[in-house]
């Protein structure tokens, strides 16, 4: 797959750390000598769209690329032909027509992009749009659990973010089998802010049960000044953040954080909303979890 | 001839990389560990945890956020200020060849307490098993094979350089030159008197309580404070005419 990454002369071009660049190039901060880029250390595609059929750039002051004497400059170009005057093809080579497109055929929803809020939200009125959230979005409707709160649902005010951490690689259900990682990383957490700690009367290192309309997980409060409270349409809203490194196959080391979260998918992948979603905490005196 | 290591916190992502690398090339057991409210885990330096990454966050007065990380071990001072605490000729010792101060076996002999208190970086931690006493020994086995110490090599950050002591030192004033522009407090901590050196960008108490061998708030504050003006201030005036 990185065919060409090492060089017989060079060795590891993904190495190379040297910042040389022509006055056109600098004038788009563009190195093509620091480390590399697959396939043939093109830098940006499809850059033959950036010039007219000439091959004289639209816009000089920010050229990526230009055929000067009988050859292109600046960037390595996308489809190594001349000109489109001198018989080469459209610069989009990739799509059937050489043409790029707003709308790829075959796609849910598009063409423009939208913001919509996701399948959770504490807003009650998309700011920007008649339509709350995507309506194009997969949704799972198999078992009591593939539930949604509703807008601004008073119950559920506080937004959930989860991701992964550098310790534990992705579900950790192999690297918590890693007794130094597991060291590292012990158990499942909450990150929450100083503020809504206050407001929540829990301090670091509490144990937390967080809880959706699906489903409830136990978490010790991680209280940091990294998180802070947005203010949203003049309304405060709380984000708390837990990683998705944990379960139950490791004893005493936290439930999964999927519990919580939506059995809801993008339109066209189904790659899951896991990056927002609705829950309440409260602290505990006693976790059976942890 | 000795050497030296750079450790340029400016770089460090807190990965942690070294600190499980250490004590896998060591072969250290698992420390059974709680999460308690902060990634740095274990809480502390241990027997089984002679590199440790230590976090602290400060909510600056302009509403920035700082998040600093000090991978923490044995500074392996020149002239250790930790020798001065062992009764025993050879329970610690200094490697000519690399400067690497060393705890050898007959540590398991000494007043612990003593040897601990006598460290102005607070490193010197007891094995319950084997009465040893334990910190980094700077890789002494990798580095005479020729081999990077484990935690230098497991930076992927490139936030730790290894060498000869003259280049390090080379690299450490261009780094701190770079660091200083936009970090005003930027230094190298106590750079004159230790093998292991660590740029900072700010005031190093923001990043660990013993981040320089400030004595006045140390535990055993008495017997440092007498150790640091001791057995450094020789080491000072001799840097100090070195330097012309
Ligand atoms: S840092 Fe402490 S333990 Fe290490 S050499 Fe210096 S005095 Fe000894
Ligand atoms: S030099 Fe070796 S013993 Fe010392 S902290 Fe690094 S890996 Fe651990
Ligand atoms: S391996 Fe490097 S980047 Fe990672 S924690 Fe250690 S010093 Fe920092």
């Amino acid at each position: 797959m990185y065919c060409g990454g090492y060089s017989p002369t060079e060795g590891n071009l993904a190495k190379r750390r040297d910042l040389t660049q022509t006055p056109m190039q600098a004038k788009i901060h563009l190195y093509p000598k620091f480390a590399w880029a697959w396939p043939v250390n093109r830098r940006i595609l499809y850059n033959r769209a950036g010039v007219d059929l000439n091959g004289t750039p639209y816009n000089p002051a920010k050229a990526v690329i230009a055929w000067q004497d009988g050859k292109w400059v600046g960037d390595v170009p996308d489809g190594p032909a001349k000109p489109m005057a001198q018989g080469g093809p459209y610069p989009f080579i990739m799509q059937t027509e050489g043409h790029g497109q707003l709308y790829g055929p075959g796609r849910e929803d598009g063409p423009m992009p939208e913001h919509y809020e996701p399948a959770e939200t504490p807003l009650t009125k998309n700011p920007f749009s008649s339509q709350m959230s995507n309506p194009c979005m997969k949704t799972v409707h198999a078992s009591e659990y593939d539930v949604l709160c509703k807008n601004g649902d008073p119950k559920y005010p506080i937004v959930l973010t989860t991701y992964c951490m550098t310790e534990h690689w992705c579900s950790g259900s192999e690297t918590r089998n890693g007794p130094a990682l597991l060291e590292a990383e012990p158990q499942q957490y909450v990150e929450l802010s100083h503020e809504l700690a206050k407001e929540k009367g829990i301090k670091n290192g509490d144990f937390v049960l967080v809880e959706s309309l699906r489903g409830k997980c136990e978490a010790v409060a991680m209280v940091t000044v990294r998180i802070k409270p947005f203010t949203v349409m003049g309304k405060t809203v709380h984000l708390v953040g837990m990683p998705f490194a944990f379960g139950w196959t490791k004893p005493k080391c936290g439930d999964a954080v999927n519990r919580l979260t939506t059995s809801v998918g993008d339109p066209n992948t189904t790659i899951p909303e896991y990056k927002a979603c609705l829950v309440n905490l409260k602290k505990i005196a006693k976790a059976t979890e942890l | 001839m000795p050497k030296a290591i750079l450790i340029d916190t400016t770089k460090c992502t807190a990965c942690r990389g070294c600190q499980v690398g250490c004590k896998e090339w060591k072969n250290y057991p698992p420390v059974a560990t709680k999460q308690r409210g902060t990634h740095q885990n274990p809480p502390d330096l241990g027997p089984y945890n002679v590199k440790l990454v230590r976090f602290s966050e400060h909510m600056e007065s302009d509403g920035t956020v700082k998040w600093y990380f000090f991978p923490d071990a044995c500074r392996h001072c020149l002239d250790a200020p930790c020798k001065s605490g062992a009764s025993l000729e050879d329970s610690i010792i200094q490697d000519k060849e690399t400067g690497a101060v060393i705890y050898t076996e007959k540590t398991a002999k000494e007043n612990f307490e003593a040897i601990k208190s006598s460290c102005p970086y607070d490193i010197p931690r007891l094995d319950p098993k084997t009465k040893r006493i334990v910190k980094c020994d700077m890789c002494i086995d990798r580095v005479r094979a020729n081999l990077l110490p484990m935690c230098v090599k497991s930076c992927a950050m490139g936030a730790m350089t290894f060498g000869e002591r003259s280049d390090i030192l080379k690299l450490a004033a261009t780094r701190l030159v770079a660091v200083q522009k936009n970090n005003p407090k930027a230094q190298l901590c106590d750079m004159e008197n230790v093998s292991i050196i660590y740029l900072v960008a700010d005031a190093p108490g923001k990043y660990h309580k013993y981040a320089v061998a400030d004595a006045s708030d140390s535990p055993g504050y008495m017997t440092r404070k007498e150790m640091l003006a001791g057995v450094f201030a020789p080491l000072r005036k001799a840097t100090k005419q070195l330097q012309g």
